[in-house]
Protein backbone atom coordinates (compact mmCIF):
# COMPACT_ATOMS: atom_id res chain seq x y z
CA UNK A 1 0.00 0.00 0.00
CA UNK A 2 1.46 3.26 -1.05
CA UNK A 3 2.10 5.54 1.97
CA UNK A 4 1.41 9.43 1.71
CA UNK A 5 5.18 11.12 1.35
CA UNK A 6 5.45 13.40 4.33
CA UNK A 7 7.48 16.48 4.26
CA UNK A 8 6.57 16.30 7.70
CA UNK A 9 6.19 19.62 9.82
CA UNK A 10 3.73 19.74 12.24
CA UNK A 11 2.75 23.05 13.24
CA UNK A 12 0.27 24.27 16.09
CA UNK A 13 1.81 28.08 15.99
CA UNK A 14 0.94 27.41 12.17
CA UNK A 15 -2.26 26.53 12.58
CA UNK A 16 -2.99 28.85 14.90
CA UNK A 17 -2.03 31.67 12.11
CA UNK A 18 -4.03 29.96 9.64
CA UNK A 19 -7.09 29.77 11.68
CA UNK A 20 -6.32 33.37 12.14
CA UNK A 21 -6.52 34.46 8.79
CA UNK A 22 -8.99 32.10 7.77
CA UNK A 23 -11.05 34.09 10.57
CA UNK A 24 -9.88 37.45 9.53
CA UNK A 25 -10.80 36.76 5.57
CA UNK A 26 -14.48 35.75 6.82
CA UNK A 27 -14.64 38.98 8.94
CA UNK A 28 -13.53 41.32 5.95
CA UNK A 29 -16.06 39.11 4.02
CA UNK A 30 -18.77 40.72 6.30
CA UNK A 31 -17.50 43.94 6.00
CA UNK A 32 -17.30 43.90 2.15
CA UNK A 33 -20.77 42.98 2.06
CA UNK A 34 -21.82 45.51 4.53
CA UNK A 35 -19.98 48.05 2.54
CA UNK A 36 -21.78 46.43 -0.78
CA UNK A 37 -25.24 46.70 0.57
CA UNK A 38 -24.77 49.99 1.80
CA UNK A 39 -23.40 51.29 -1.97
CA UNK A 40 -26.67 49.87 -3.37
CA UNK A 41 -28.81 51.53 -0.52
CA UNK A 42 -27.07 54.90 -1.75
CA UNK A 43 -27.42 53.94 -4.94
CA UNK A 44 -30.90 53.30 -4.72
CA UNK A 45 -31.87 56.00 -2.40
CA UNK A 46 -30.43 58.77 -5.18
CA UNK A 47 -32.42 56.68 -7.65
CA UNK A 48 -35.62 57.06 -5.33
CA UNK A 49 -34.85 60.51 -4.96
CA UNK A 50 -34.34 62.03 -8.94
CA UNK A 51 -37.00 59.87 -10.99
CA UNK A 52 -35.84 58.69 -14.56
CA UNK A 53 -32.22 58.81 -13.56
CA UNK A 54 -29.95 56.59 -14.20
CA UNK A 55 -27.13 54.73 -11.61
CA UNK A 56 -24.69 57.38 -10.86
CA UNK A 57 -21.06 56.99 -10.35
CA UNK A 58 -20.27 53.18 -11.19
CA UNK A 59 -18.90 54.65 -14.33
CA UNK A 60 -19.72 50.66 -15.88
CA UNK A 61 -23.12 51.19 -17.40
CA UNK A 62 -22.17 51.42 -21.31
CA UNK A 63 -23.92 52.58 -24.38
CA UNK A 64 -27.13 50.24 -24.86
CA UNK A 65 -27.40 51.04 -28.98
CA UNK A 66 -24.79 52.46 -31.24
CA UNK A 67 -23.94 56.10 -30.36
CA UNK A 68 -24.11 58.70 -32.79
CA UNK A 69 -24.07 62.49 -31.77
CA UNK A 70 -26.91 63.05 -34.45
CA UNK A 71 -29.10 61.52 -31.72
CA UNK A 72 -28.22 63.70 -29.29
CA UNK A 73 -30.49 67.02 -28.64
CA UNK A 74 -28.68 69.27 -29.14
CA UNK A 75 -31.42 72.31 -29.41
CA UNK A 76 -31.10 75.25 -27.18
CA UNK A 77 -27.71 73.74 -25.49
CA UNK A 78 -25.01 75.99 -24.66
CA UNK A 79 -22.12 75.47 -27.02
CA UNK A 80 -18.70 77.02 -28.09
CA UNK A 81 -17.57 76.84 -31.71
CA UNK A 82 -19.29 77.31 -35.28
CA UNK A 83 -22.63 76.01 -34.76
CA UNK A 84 -21.88 74.46 -38.64
CA UNK A 85 -18.49 72.96 -37.67
CA UNK A 86 -17.89 69.80 -38.87
CA UNK A 87 -17.06 67.89 -36.14
CA UNK A 88 -20.47 68.11 -33.00
CA UNK A 89 -18.87 67.19 -29.06
CA UNK A 90 -21.57 66.55 -26.89
CA UNK A 91 -19.91 67.15 -23.16
CA UNK A 92 -22.15 65.54 -20.00
CA UNK A 93 -20.61 67.95 -17.17
CA UNK A 94 -20.95 68.63 -13.27
CA UNK A 95 -19.65 72.04 -12.24
CA UNK A 96 -18.45 69.92 -8.46
CA UNK A 97 -16.77 67.37 -10.28
CA UNK A 98 -13.12 67.18 -9.98
CA UNK A 99 -12.77 65.18 -13.62
CA UNK A 100 -14.41 67.76 -15.25
CA UNK A 101 -12.37 70.48 -13.90
CA UNK A 102 -9.30 67.93 -15.00
CA UNK A 103 -10.60 67.72 -18.49
CA UNK A 104 -11.64 71.70 -18.53
CA UNK A 105 -7.85 73.13 -17.12
CA UNK A 106 -5.60 70.01 -19.58
CA UNK A 107 -7.45 69.25 -22.56
CA UNK A 108 -9.80 71.88 -22.95
CA UNK A 109 -7.60 74.55 -23.83
CA UNK A 110 -6.18 72.57 -26.56
CA UNK A 111 -9.17 71.12 -28.41
CA UNK A 112 -10.76 75.30 -28.46
CA UNK A 113 -7.58 76.96 -29.36
CA UNK A 114 -6.77 73.59 -32.26
CA UNK A 115 -10.42 73.08 -33.54
CA UNK A 116 -12.84 75.63 -31.67
CA UNK A 117 -11.20 79.03 -32.95
CA UNK A 118 -10.75 77.47 -36.36
CA UNK A 119 -14.46 76.45 -37.09
CA UNK A 120 -13.92 72.86 -36.71
CA UNK A 121 -15.35 71.87 -33.74
CA UNK A 122 -18.93 72.72 -32.21
CA UNK A 123 -18.68 71.55 -27.81
CA UNK A 124 -22.11 71.75 -26.91
CA UNK A 125 -22.40 71.64 -23.01
CA UNK A 126 -24.91 69.13 -21.44
CA UNK A 127 -25.98 69.10 -18.22
CA UNK A 128 -25.43 65.85 -15.49
CA UNK A 129 -25.27 67.45 -11.76
CA UNK A 130 -25.37 64.58 -9.72
CA UNK A 131 -23.29 66.10 -6.89
CA UNK A 132 -25.28 67.57 -5.16
CA UNK A 133 -27.65 70.92 -3.96
CA UNK A 134 -24.15 73.26 -5.31
CA UNK A 135 -24.44 71.03 -8.52
CA UNK A 136 -28.27 72.22 -9.09
CA UNK A 137 -27.17 75.58 -8.34
CA UNK A 138 -24.80 76.02 -10.58
CA UNK A 139 -26.51 73.92 -13.12
CA UNK A 140 -29.53 76.63 -13.08
CA UNK A 141 -26.85 79.61 -12.78
CA UNK A 142 -25.34 78.11 -16.45
CA UNK A 143 -29.23 77.96 -18.25
CA UNK A 144 -29.35 81.57 -17.23
CA UNK A 145 -26.30 82.97 -18.43
CA UNK A 146 -26.39 80.92 -21.57
CA UNK A 147 -30.18 82.04 -22.19
CA UNK A 148 -28.85 86.03 -21.35
CA UNK A 149 -25.36 86.31 -22.42
CA UNK A 150 -24.40 83.14 -24.89
CA UNK A 151 -21.03 85.38 -26.04
CA UNK A 152 -19.88 85.19 -22.49
CA UNK A 153 -20.67 81.15 -21.85
CA UNK A 154 -16.96 80.39 -22.27
CA UNK A 155 -15.55 82.63 -19.69
CA UNK A 156 -18.26 82.20 -17.60
CA UNK A 157 -17.78 78.19 -17.60
CA UNK A 158 -13.67 78.75 -17.17
CA UNK A 159 -14.47 80.80 -14.42
CA UNK A 160 -16.86 78.57 -12.46
CA UNK A 161 -14.38 75.18 -13.24
CA UNK A 162 -11.00 77.61 -11.59
CA UNK A 163 -13.58 78.56 -8.52
CA UNK A 164 -14.31 74.83 -7.84
CA UNK A 165 -13.76 73.40 -4.44
CA UNK A 166 -14.58 69.95 -2.82
CA UNK A 167 -18.03 68.75 -3.19
CA UNK A 168 -20.87 70.98 -1.14
CA UNK A 169 -18.03 72.20 1.12
CA UNK A 170 -18.26 75.87 1.17
CA UNK A 171 -18.02 77.71 -2.08
CA UNK A 172 -20.96 77.66 -4.80
CA UNK A 173 -24.49 78.81 -3.05
CA UNK A 174 -26.53 80.89 -5.26
CA UNK A 175 -25.14 84.06 -3.79
CA UNK A 176 -21.27 82.61 -4.61
CA UNK A 177 -21.84 81.98 -8.47
CA UNK A 178 -23.62 85.23 -8.63
CA UNK A 179 -21.08 87.19 -7.18
CA UNK A 180 -18.81 85.17 -9.60
CA UNK A 181 -20.81 85.79 -12.88
CA UNK A 182 -20.59 89.70 -11.63
CA UNK A 183 -16.40 89.51 -12.61
CA UNK A 184 -17.29 88.17 -16.23
CA UNK A 185 -17.71 90.78 -18.84
CA UNK A 186 -21.13 91.21 -20.64
CA UNK A 187 -23.30 88.73 -18.27
CA UNK A 188 -25.62 90.72 -16.15
CA UNK A 189 -25.71 88.91 -12.97
CA UNK A 190 -29.00 90.55 -11.52
CA UNK A 191 -30.93 89.60 -14.66
CA UNK A 192 -29.11 85.95 -14.01
CA UNK A 193 -30.54 85.57 -10.40
CA UNK A 194 -33.52 86.85 -11.56
CA UNK A 195 -34.24 84.75 -14.34
CA UNK A 196 -32.93 81.33 -11.92
CA UNK A 197 -35.75 82.01 -9.73
CA UNK A 198 -38.31 83.20 -12.06
CA UNK A 199 -37.22 80.03 -14.54
CA UNK A 200 -36.31 77.88 -11.56
CA UNK A 201 -39.02 74.82 -12.70
CA UNK A 202 -38.11 75.02 -16.56
CA UNK A 203 -34.29 75.15 -16.07
CA UNK A 204 -34.41 72.19 -13.64
CA UNK A 205 -36.44 70.19 -16.15
CA UNK A 206 -33.61 70.71 -18.90
CA UNK A 207 -31.02 69.95 -16.54
CA UNK A 208 -32.85 66.72 -15.72
CA UNK A 209 -33.71 65.86 -19.43
CA UNK A 210 -30.34 66.10 -20.54
CA UNK A 211 -28.96 64.25 -17.47
CA UNK A 212 -31.72 61.07 -18.35
CA UNK A 213 -30.56 61.60 -21.93
CA UNK A 214 -27.27 61.10 -21.18
CA UNK A 215 -27.83 58.02 -19.28
CA UNK A 216 -30.80 56.37 -20.82
CA UNK A 217 -29.42 56.72 -24.38
CA UNK A 218 -25.34 57.51 -23.99
CA UNK A 219 -24.37 55.43 -21.10
CA UNK A 220 -23.12 58.34 -19.60
CA UNK A 221 -23.23 57.57 -15.84
CA UNK A 222 -21.02 59.88 -14.22
CA UNK A 223 -18.80 62.87 -15.35
CA UNK A 224 -16.97 64.11 -17.73
CA UNK A 225 -18.83 62.12 -20.70
CA UNK A 226 -18.55 62.22 -24.10
CA UNK A 227 -20.03 62.04 -27.52
CA UNK A 228 -17.94 62.54 -30.62
CA UNK A 229 -19.02 61.55 -33.80
CA UNK A 230 -20.08 57.69 -33.30
CA UNK A 231 -17.62 57.21 -30.15
CA UNK A 232 -18.73 57.44 -26.70
CA UNK A 233 -16.02 58.05 -23.86
CA UNK A 234 -16.36 58.03 -20.29
CA UNK A 235 -13.84 60.58 -17.59
CA UNK A 236 -11.18 62.67 -17.65
CA UNK A 237 -8.94 61.29 -21.03
CA UNK A 238 -5.70 62.58 -21.78
CA UNK A 239 -5.60 65.58 -24.57
CA UNK A 240 -4.42 62.98 -27.53
CA UNK A 241 -7.13 60.97 -27.26
CA UNK A 242 -9.34 63.77 -27.91
CA UNK A 243 -7.04 64.89 -30.47
CA UNK A 244 -6.74 61.83 -32.18
CA UNK A 245 -10.26 61.09 -32.43
CA UNK A 246 -11.11 64.48 -33.86
CA UNK A 247 -8.44 64.25 -36.16
CA UNK A 248 -9.77 61.06 -37.53
CA UNK A 249 -13.00 62.62 -38.22
CA UNK A 250 -11.86 65.41 -40.03
CA UNK A 251 -10.00 63.22 -42.27
CA UNK A 252 -13.25 61.26 -42.97
CA UNK A 253 -15.51 64.54 -44.18
CA UNK B 1 9.29 29.61 11.25
CA UNK B 2 7.60 32.91 10.99
CA UNK B 3 5.10 34.18 8.39
CA UNK B 4 7.54 36.68 6.52
CA UNK B 5 10.39 33.92 6.45
CA UNK B 6 7.39 31.24 4.59
CA UNK B 7 6.64 33.95 2.64
CA UNK B 8 9.77 35.15 1.45
CA UNK B 9 11.04 31.57 1.26
CA UNK B 10 7.77 30.36 -1.05
CA UNK B 11 8.41 33.78 -3.18
CA UNK B 12 12.11 32.99 -3.96
CA UNK B 13 11.11 29.05 -5.01
CA UNK B 14 8.04 30.17 -7.25
CA UNK B 15 9.82 33.78 -8.97
CA UNK B 16 13.57 31.72 -9.77
CA UNK B 17 11.56 30.12 -12.56
CA UNK B 18 11.18 33.13 -14.88
CA UNK B 19 7.68 31.57 -16.27
CA UNK B 20 6.10 32.85 -13.64
CA UNK B 21 7.83 35.83 -13.48
CA UNK B 22 6.27 36.46 -17.13
CA UNK B 23 2.76 34.91 -15.84
CA UNK B 24 2.90 38.05 -13.01
CA UNK B 25 3.65 40.51 -15.83
CA UNK B 26 1.10 39.65 -18.09
CA UNK B 27 -1.30 38.77 -15.50
CA UNK B 28 -0.05 42.57 -13.99
CA UNK B 29 -0.42 44.09 -17.37
CA UNK B 30 -4.01 42.47 -18.24
CA UNK B 31 -5.39 43.37 -14.81
CA UNK B 32 -4.06 47.19 -15.26
CA UNK B 33 -5.30 47.76 -18.61
CA UNK B 34 -9.18 46.34 -17.15
CA UNK B 35 -8.76 48.96 -14.01
CA UNK B 36 -8.43 51.29 -16.79
CA UNK B 37 -10.50 50.18 -19.44
CA UNK B 38 -13.20 49.51 -17.77
CA UNK B 39 -15.23 52.39 -18.11
CA UNK B 40 -15.00 52.52 -21.44
CA UNK B 41 -15.45 49.40 -23.13
CA UNK B 42 -18.09 50.79 -25.38
CA UNK B 43 -14.79 53.19 -26.90
CA UNK B 44 -12.31 50.45 -26.62
CA UNK B 45 -14.77 47.51 -28.44
CA UNK B 46 -16.05 50.55 -30.99
CA UNK B 47 -12.25 51.58 -31.66
CA UNK B 48 -10.95 47.87 -32.70
CA UNK B 49 -13.90 47.15 -34.45
CA UNK B 50 -14.59 50.15 -36.72
CA UNK B 51 -13.81 50.55 -40.11
CA UNK B 52 -13.26 53.96 -40.24
CA UNK B 53 -9.79 54.20 -38.79
CA UNK B 54 -6.56 52.08 -39.44
CA UNK B 55 -4.62 50.09 -37.56
CA UNK B 56 -2.26 52.30 -36.70
CA UNK B 57 -4.52 55.39 -35.92
CA UNK B 58 -6.60 52.40 -33.26
CA UNK B 59 -3.15 51.35 -32.02
CA UNK B 60 -1.98 54.99 -31.20
CA UNK B 61 -5.60 56.08 -29.44
CA UNK B 62 -5.28 52.85 -27.43
CA UNK B 63 -1.99 53.09 -26.63
CA UNK B 64 -2.76 57.42 -25.76
CA UNK B 65 -5.75 56.09 -23.46
CA UNK B 66 -4.07 54.53 -21.25
CA UNK B 67 -2.69 57.65 -19.99
CA UNK B 68 -6.21 57.35 -18.44
CA UNK B 69 -4.67 56.37 -15.27
CA UNK B 70 -2.86 59.78 -15.00
CA UNK B 71 -5.58 61.76 -16.27
CA UNK B 72 -8.80 60.10 -14.73
CA UNK B 73 -7.49 58.30 -11.50
CA UNK B 74 -7.03 60.43 -8.09
CA UNK B 75 -3.84 59.93 -6.60
CA UNK B 76 -4.76 57.41 -4.21
CA UNK B 77 -6.80 55.50 -6.69
CA UNK B 78 -4.35 55.56 -9.39
CA UNK B 79 -1.43 54.03 -6.54
CA UNK B 80 -3.64 51.53 -4.58
CA UNK B 81 -5.00 50.29 -8.61
CA UNK B 82 -1.18 49.71 -9.08
CA UNK B 83 -0.67 48.02 -5.78
CA UNK B 84 -3.53 45.68 -6.26
CA UNK B 85 -2.44 44.73 -9.82
CA UNK B 86 0.58 43.79 -8.33
CA UNK B 87 -0.73 41.71 -5.73
CA UNK B 88 -3.09 39.81 -8.16
CA UNK B 89 -0.35 38.67 -10.89
CA UNK B 90 1.80 37.46 -7.39
CA UNK B 91 -1.00 35.78 -5.92
CA UNK B 92 -2.24 34.34 -9.43
CA UNK B 93 1.55 32.65 -9.85
CA UNK B 94 1.40 31.44 -6.33
CA UNK B 95 -1.71 30.02 -7.04
CA UNK B 96 -0.62 28.17 -10.27
CA UNK B 97 2.80 27.07 -8.79
CA UNK B 98 0.73 25.51 -5.82
CA UNK B 99 -1.61 23.28 -8.12
CA UNK B 100 1.72 22.55 -10.31
CA UNK B 101 3.42 21.42 -7.19
CA UNK B 102 0.50 19.57 -5.91
CA UNK B 103 -0.80 17.81 -8.94
CA UNK B 104 2.73 16.78 -9.76
CA UNK B 105 3.67 15.30 -6.03
CA UNK B 106 -0.05 13.82 -5.95
CA UNK B 107 0.47 12.23 -8.98
CA UNK B 108 3.85 10.39 -7.67
CA UNK B 109 2.15 9.53 -4.77
CA UNK B 110 -0.67 7.42 -7.23
CA UNK B 111 -3.27 10.05 -6.58
CA UNK B 112 -5.71 11.24 -8.95
CA UNK B 113 -6.06 14.39 -11.06
CA UNK B 114 -9.88 13.93 -9.66
CA UNK B 115 -8.69 14.08 -6.34
CA UNK B 116 -6.69 16.63 -6.42
CA UNK B 117 -9.21 19.08 -7.95
CA UNK B 118 -11.85 17.27 -5.05
CA UNK B 119 -9.34 18.47 -2.57
CA UNK B 120 -8.57 22.09 -4.50
CA UNK B 121 -12.35 22.78 -4.14
CA UNK B 122 -12.43 21.56 0.02
CA UNK B 123 -14.37 18.42 -0.23
CA UNK B 124 -11.34 16.18 0.90
CA UNK B 125 -9.43 18.66 3.04
CA UNK B 126 -10.83 21.43 4.70
CA UNK B 127 -7.57 23.01 5.12
CA UNK B 128 -6.49 22.40 1.59
CA UNK B 129 -9.69 23.93 0.22
CA UNK B 130 -9.54 27.16 2.23
CA UNK B 131 -6.42 27.82 0.26
CA UNK B 132 -8.34 27.73 -3.06
CA UNK B 133 -11.38 29.46 -1.54
CA UNK B 134 -9.16 32.50 -0.57
CA UNK B 135 -6.96 32.71 -3.59
CA UNK B 136 -10.48 32.60 -5.28
CA UNK B 137 -11.38 35.72 -2.96
CA UNK B 138 -8.39 37.70 -4.12
CA UNK B 139 -9.37 37.25 -7.37
CA UNK B 140 -13.38 38.65 -6.40
CA UNK B 141 -11.84 41.29 -4.33
CA UNK B 142 -9.70 42.68 -7.43
CA UNK B 143 -12.77 42.65 -9.12
CA UNK B 144 -14.95 43.98 -7.28
CA UNK B 145 -12.71 46.84 -6.65
CA UNK B 146 -11.69 47.15 -10.31
CA UNK B 147 -16.08 47.41 -10.53
CA UNK B 148 -15.90 50.36 -8.32
CA UNK B 149 -13.27 52.37 -9.95
CA UNK B 150 -12.04 55.19 -11.09
CA UNK B 151 -15.19 56.68 -9.32
CA UNK B 152 -16.02 56.21 -5.74
CA UNK B 153 -15.22 53.10 -3.07
CA UNK B 154 -11.75 53.28 -2.43
CA UNK B 155 -12.75 51.49 0.64
CA UNK B 156 -13.83 48.54 -1.23
CA UNK B 157 -10.13 48.71 -3.08
CA UNK B 158 -8.24 48.68 0.38
CA UNK B 159 -10.23 46.09 1.43
CA UNK B 160 -9.50 43.96 -2.00
CA UNK B 161 -5.53 44.46 -1.22
CA UNK B 162 -6.05 43.34 2.12
CA UNK B 163 -7.70 40.17 0.77
CA UNK B 164 -4.83 39.93 -1.86
CA UNK B 165 -2.47 40.14 1.06
CA UNK B 166 -4.57 37.14 3.12
CA UNK B 167 -4.68 34.88 -0.12
CA UNK B 168 -0.77 34.93 -0.62
CA UNK B 169 0.19 34.86 3.34
CA UNK B 170 -2.41 31.75 3.05
CA UNK B 171 -0.25 30.27 -0.44
CA UNK B 172 2.73 30.76 0.47
CA UNK B 173 2.78 28.92 3.57
CA UNK B 174 0.95 25.80 1.66
CA UNK B 175 3.13 25.89 -0.71
CA UNK B 176 5.83 25.11 2.22
CA UNK B 177 3.68 22.64 4.01
CA UNK B 178 3.54 19.11 3.46
CA UNK B 179 0.45 18.87 0.98
CA UNK B 180 -1.08 15.68 2.60
CA UNK B 181 -3.67 15.94 5.49
CA UNK B 182 -2.59 14.35 8.35
CA UNK B 183 -5.05 12.01 10.29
Amino acid sequence: MKQPVKTTRSKPANQQTNTFLVLALIIIAFFTGYLFFKVQRLEKNMNTAVPQQQQTGSGQQQPTAKVNIKNVDLKGEPYIGDPNAQVVMAYWLDYQCPFCKKFETDALPTLIEKYVRTGKLKIVFKDFQFLGPDSQTAGLAEEAVWELSPQSFEAWNKAMYEKQDDENAGWGNKADIIALTRTIPGIDADNVSTLMDQKKDIYQKELDEDKAEGGNKFGVTGTPGFVIGDQSISGAQPTSVFTQLIDSMLQKK
Amino acid sequence: MSTMSVMKLSLMEVFKKPSYVILSLVVFAAVLLIAIWLPNLYFVSHTITTNEMAFPQKLNLLIASLGALDTNFTFESKYVTIIASFLAAVNVSLLVYYFKKRVRLQKEAGGSIGGVLLGFLGVGCASCGSVVLSSVFGVTATAGFLGRFPFHGLEFAVVGIVFILLSIILLTKKIQEEIYCKV
